[in-house]
């Protein structure tokens, strides 16, 4: 269990389940699933569902140890700003 | 990826909203050996909660509302139907600010609430194909000047001998857990009892151990109490140093053995400092 300032937290727990096979759902108002491509601001908080999934930063992984977690073991819930759109920050 | 947006969840109950999506990464459960670069099923997940996908009007201590969120009641019965399907293995529940408004306290007392219930979903006990969900053992016990043999058992909250004494114990009346030679002795404020386990007096003690404890350690507790800056935690911390260094023990060891799917890396300091 991890309680954390911000989701960025996710991407440690997803490095440690990494080989385990383990899904992630994952309850958010917001997607998540920015890049530094689809985010105005570059706010690393936009992202941190697509880092975990290896879509952006990947160097990140390097440091992290592990793989991503495949999108396709990946629930979203309740995002009330579209995932592959968010316009938030 | 698969989508469940809120209003897919306020037009049926949670449960059924999930669903497809949660099948959808379970994947198929049959028989047929996996082909080489066939994904496995999702067995396991780790669940992530950010405190925005409540509603503001219940959760507005958050950097980032959105409106249109889930009620309480909504979060906690997807977060159920999540448990039931799949074991939970990792929880994390973020975003909390103090430094924003929260009238009475209703933010922390919902991330409290949903923290209780990350803990309840946990399958933590469930894991590997190894459930300790009710372990039973006979024994040879000791209780007081009364010996003699029965069957003890052990569920959520509870310990039980039953045989030529009964005996229940509640895990959170229980004040030490101690094994020596093959023996479980436990003592709490009115008695204490020894039962004679053999080699499996360890795993015992550490069942009791950490279903006794994960609340307790937590600091999870439903009055209101004063905020503490230590609960607030870095998160660039928590991912790349606490937050790996737990977790990457359990993929080692993963399907892990025994309850040891819980991993109190931040908190467990923070509800120290608070006491």
């Amino acid at each position: 269990m991890i309680l954390g300032g911000d989701c960025n937290v996710a991407l440690g727990v997803v490095a440690g389940l990494s080989g385990s096979g383990a899904g992630v759902v994952w309850f958010d108002a917001h997607g998540d699933f920015n890049t530094p491509e689809t985010s105005p601001s570059g706010f690393l908080d936009g992202m941190p569902l697509a880092m975990a999934c290896g879509v952006c930063h990947r160097h990140i992984w390097d440091a992290l140890g592990g793989e991503p977690v495949a999108e396709t073991h990946v629930v979203h819930v309740a995002a009330a700003i579209s995932t592959r759109t968010s316009s938030v920050c | 990826m698969n989508v469940v947006s809120s209003l897919a969840l306020g037009r049926q109950a949670p449960a059924d909203a999930l669903a497809p999506a949660l099948a959808a990464i379970a994947g198929r459960r049959s028989s047929r050996p996996r082909r080489p670069n066939e994904r496995q099923a999702v067995e396991a997940v780790y669940v992530h909660v950010d405190l925005d996908v409540l509603d503001p009007t219940m959760a507005p201590a958050v950097d980032y509302a959105a409106p249109g969120g889930l009620e309480p009641d909504e979060l906690i019965q997807a977060l159920h139907a999540v448990g039931e399907r799949f074991g939970v293995v990792a929880v994390s529940l973020t975003a909390f600010d103090p430094e924003q408004p929260d009238p009475d306290g209703r933010t922390l007392r919902q991330a409290l609430e949903i923290l209780r219930e990350l803990v309840a979903v946990g399958h933590w006990s469930n894991l590997g194909g190894n459930a300790m969900t009710e372990l039973s053992m006979d024994c040879l016990a000791e209780l007081g000047d009364q010996s003699g043999r029965g069957t003890l058992s052990l569920d959520d909250d509870r310990l039980e001998f039953a045989g030529s004494f009964r005996l229940t114990l509640q895990l959170s009346e229980i004040t030490a857990v101690r094994v020596h030679r093959g023996r479980l002795e436990l003592v709490w404020p009115q008695g204490h009892a020894a039962f004679d386990l053999g080699r499996a007096a360890q795993d015992w003690a550490e069942a009791l151990g950490t279903r006794r404890s994960l609340l307790d350690r937590l600091g999870v507790k439903p009055a209101p109490w004063s905020w503490s800056p230590a609960w607030t935690i870095s998160s660039s911390a928590v991912s790349f140093a606490n937050g790996r260094a737990p977790c990457s023990t359990g993929a080692r060891r993963w399907p892990p053995s025994r309850n040891r799917a819980a991993y109190a890396a931040a908190s467990v300091r923070s509800s120290r400092c608070r006491r």
